[in-house]
């Protein structure tokens, strides 16, 4: 009993840190044009690529903008657009995919083979092509890393309502009058709603992550808009000669998905009863 | 026990192979490869002594048919295609496979063709080989007839007589086109698309559109022995992977390297840089269908609100005034009409009734803000368009006007379908050194690149005129006064004058950076 204890309060004590971790990240975002020393549009040549150092701690880039002010406005950009998309794809795939595994038979055989044939798509191979079609722009890629990314989701929680069926839980709530819609938001939901959250965090690293890589192509975040992965675009010419441009928001990236993975495997360590057997 | 035997096993492969990948990198070295060991030391020695260049260009064509698109640019860039008549390096015309000309009447220019040149193949260079080629263009590009309009093309041995419909002061400079290449047109098309039968120091061997050109040396060539044995052109499109290329060693030469990077290739005893202000200008079109563009003071508003002095400074060149360059004689004296003075600008904008009613920054017209969406995009081999976007979006704001930057892949269409309002350009605007084909292309009425819709009965009268014109400073005269006039009338943004750079590693010899961009690799060229 007593090792038991001992095991899982480290568990917590790291849940709580990378929470709170999280928690400053997303003030910091929810902050940053207050925060920020500098307007991070204008520019100012007088200081055309200036050090870290002085009033600019992470130095200007081409245009004379502080890098510091860009990486703290770019935040909200990077954190709105991350949080909207896991909110809409996590909420989207998981109530289609409850759907096909409540009713199965023949709705559940469609959701699921267009569930795969969308799997089939690549998603940011996907987003370029929709870019290339529709113009580049973040609502487009959203709209298509969207249109693409809440199939995993279906698939989970398709998975797990099908192996619910037949629970003596679920059958006792038949028998006592429950159906459609009541039972899947008294019955099913909480019994998948842990594994779907694990989902949902692990899924925030990445896709704020495919969406830098998409700036970082000029898809997503036009110019001059301070995005963290479109930052990384522009530094590329700099890369040797003003090498700032890139290190931090570079390293703004790297601590952002390190967090936020982290903080998916510390829920995945708490919630998941498996892991806690 | 076992899982560490298949570990520590399963390490050594691992390293064997990245001993072999990373092992032999020499490119030359397996082109010669033997299947005996005694060969295989035999083309090792001669690799060594074989003058091989490896040069990256921002641009391998579709084709190297020189009556394709600008395909022919490539052929010249290359060293494979050369004309009657070329550019030097003060950009005037010098004898190339004409070695003399004779202008008989207005409309009538006659060429001999040197004696002695052949193509590539073998076959003399005749004054038909030449007709035909220069027909050739005419049937395939429309372009051909922006140069001149012949009348009559006739071939006699090895005098050639051109007849133009109209007098053309241009001619001359206009044959310097590698649009006008001169290629043996009895080979097949497909021959002549992929590996054209010229005369120039290099014969392409081997070509794969878009990514690269092998060429070898032109034993027969007539202007000497070429500095090389062989050359490698490949596409990298990308500014920064061509200046990793050159850093690693995997080119020795490249060119319109950005200014931030030249930085970079500033040890003499590693790098050369060559660099010479050519004809071509960074400028920015103002799409008169626009309703707030096509007023004047909306125009010249946008002129005044821009520091193109900075600009110039942030991005390498010259501050661009006019149309032409400083490589041009009629560059030089033109009026500033617009120098950098954002107060005047406020003030012809509050003359013009645009002022900012509602606070927000942004200056309306009958509640209309000015909204102008601006589109850019990467330009030969350049990033310079998005510093300049990012900086005239910043400077013109504060004036109150708001541009809106659409970063496209796909400028081409955007600019033929007319669908932008502003947007970036990098203009070569005397591609044969001389100022009228641009003129005519871009700002005559109905030009095929009048993508601004100007229009203006007394310039094209004076582009007219100029066709006419004979004598190289009177017809830069006339063209800066053209220059000047469509300045005033606030038509496009002319942000900078490129300096072309070229540069390569200290064991390539002779380069130069000639103001005329069609011309990279020349017989002088060698190595160490």
């Amino acid at each position: 009993m007593r090792k038991r204890v001992s095991k899982q309060n480290p568990k917590r004590t790291r849940f709580i840190i990378l929470l709170f971790l999280a928690v400053l990240l997303i003030g910091i975002a929810c902050t940053g044009r207050f925060l920020a020393p500098f307007d991070p549009l204008e520019a100012d040549f007088t200081v055309s690529l200036q050090k870290p150092g002085g009033l600019h701690i992470c130095g200007t880039d081409k245009l004379g903008r502080d890098i510091f002010s860009r990486i703290l406005c770019g935040a909200g950009t990077s954190f709105s657009l991350t949080f909207l998309m896991v909110t809409v794809t996590s909420l989207t795939g998981t109530v289609i995919g409850m759907t096909a595994g409540y009713l199965g038979g023949r709705t559940d055989t469609m959701i699921m083979r267009f569930t795969d044939i969308l799997l089939a798509f690549p998603s940011s191979v996907f987003a370029i092509a929709v870019a290339g079609i529709l113009g580049a722009g973040i609502f487009h890629t959203v709209m298509a890393l969207s249109f693409v990314w809440w199939t995993k989701y279906a698939r989970m929680s398709r998975g797990l309502v099908s192996a619910m069926r037949g629970k003596d839980f679920l059958c006792a709530a038949r028998f006592s009058g429950v159906r459609g819609i009541s039972m899947i938001r008294k019955y099913i939901l909480p019994n998948i709603m842990p594994q779907m959250m694990i989902m949902a965090t692990l899924d925030i690293g990445s896709m704020m992550m495919a969406l830098a890589g998409l700036s970082f192509l000029g898809l997503a975040a036009q110019p001059p808009a301070p995005e963290w992965g479109y930052m990384l675009f522009e530094s590329k010419q700099y890369m040797q000669t003003a090498p700032w441009m890139m290190i931090y928001p570079g390293l703004a990236i790297l601590i952002t998905v390190m967090i936020f993975n982290l903080l998916g495997d510390s829920v995945r360590d708490l919630l998941d009863p498996r892991r806690n057997n | 026990m076992n899982k560490r035997i298949i570990s520590f096993l399963l390490a050594i492969v691992l390293c064997m192979g990245m001993a072999t990948g990373c092992g032999n990198n020499d490119h030359t070295g397996t082109q010669t490869e033997g299947n005996e060991a005694g060969e295989q030391s035999v083309s090792a020695e001669n690799v060594s002594d074989e003058k091989h260049l490896n040069v990256a260009l921002f641009w391998v064509s579709t084709s190297v048919d020189p009556a394709m698109n600008y395909d022919g640019w490539v052929l010249s860039r290359v060293g494979a295609g050369e004309t009657l008549v070329r550019l030097n390096m003060e950009a005037e015309p010098e004898a190339c496979l004409a070695d003399s000309w004779e202008q008989t009447d207005e409309n009538t220019w006659v060429f001999h063709i040197r004696e002695g040149v052949t193509f590539s193949n073998g076959k003399g260079v005749t004054a038909e080989a030449c007709k035909n080629a220069i027909e050739r263009a005419f049937t395939r590009n429309v372009r051909a007839t922006e140069y001149f309009n012949p009348v009559s093309i006739e071939a006699d041995e090895q005098t050639l007589t051109i007849r133009t419909q109209e007098p053309c002061g241009a001619l001359l400079n206009n044959l310097c086109e590698p649009l006008f290449s001169i290629i043996d047109t009895e080979a097949k098309e497909e021959t002549i698309a992929y590996a054209p039968v010229c005369t120039g120091p290099y014969i392409i061997t081997e070509y794969v559109p878009d990514v690269k050109v092998e060429l070898v040396k032109n034993e027969n060539y007539w202007d000497g022995e070429p500095g090389l044995d062989s050359i490698t052109v490949t596409q990298v499109a990308d500014s920064d992977s061509r200046v990793l290329a050159l850093q690693s060693e995997e080119v020795d030469l490249t060119n319109t390297v950005d200014n931030s990077s030249l930085e970079l290739f500033r040890d003499e005893s590693k790098y050369e840089i060559h660099e010479t202000i050519g004809p071509r200008t960074n400028v920015v079109y103002m799409n008169r269908d626009n309703k707030f563009l096509s007023e004047l003071a909306i125009r010249q508003a946008i002129s005044y609100s821009i520091d193109r002095d900075t600009y110039a400074g942030l991005i390498g060149g010259e501050k661009g005034v006019g149309i032409y360059s400083t490589a041009l004689a009629c560059g030089e004296g033109i009026t500033d009409t617009y120098t950098y003075d954002p107060e005047k600008a406020g003030e012809v904008l509050d003359a013009a009734g645009f002022t900012d009613t509602d606070g927000d920054g942004i200056r309306e017209k009958d509640g209309e803000p000015i909204i102008l969406d601006y589109y850019l995009a990467a330009d030969h081999g350049s990033s310079d368009a998005a510093i300049i976007a990012q900086a005239i979006q910043s400077d013109v704001g504060k004036v109150g006007i708001q541009i809106h930057l659409v970063q496209t892949e796909n400028m081409a269409d955007i600019k033929d379908s007319r669908t932008f309002d502003l947007c970036s350009a990098n203009d070569s605007t005397a591609p044969t050194a001389d100022p009228e084909v641009f003129l005519i292309q871009h700002y005559l009425t109905g030009g095929a690149g009048n993508y601004t819709y100007y229009t203006d009965e007394k310039t094209d009268a004076m582009i007219r005129e100029l066709s006419s014109t004979f004598g190289t400073e009177e017809r830069q005269d006339k063209a800066r006064e053209i220059s000047q006039r469509i300045l005033d009338d606030a038509t496009c943004l002319y942000v900078s004058y490129i300096t072309g750079n070229t540069v390569n590693t200290t064991k390539v010899k002779n380069v130069e950076q000639f103001p005329i961009d069609y011309y990279v690799i020349t017989k002088d060229i060698t190595m160490e």
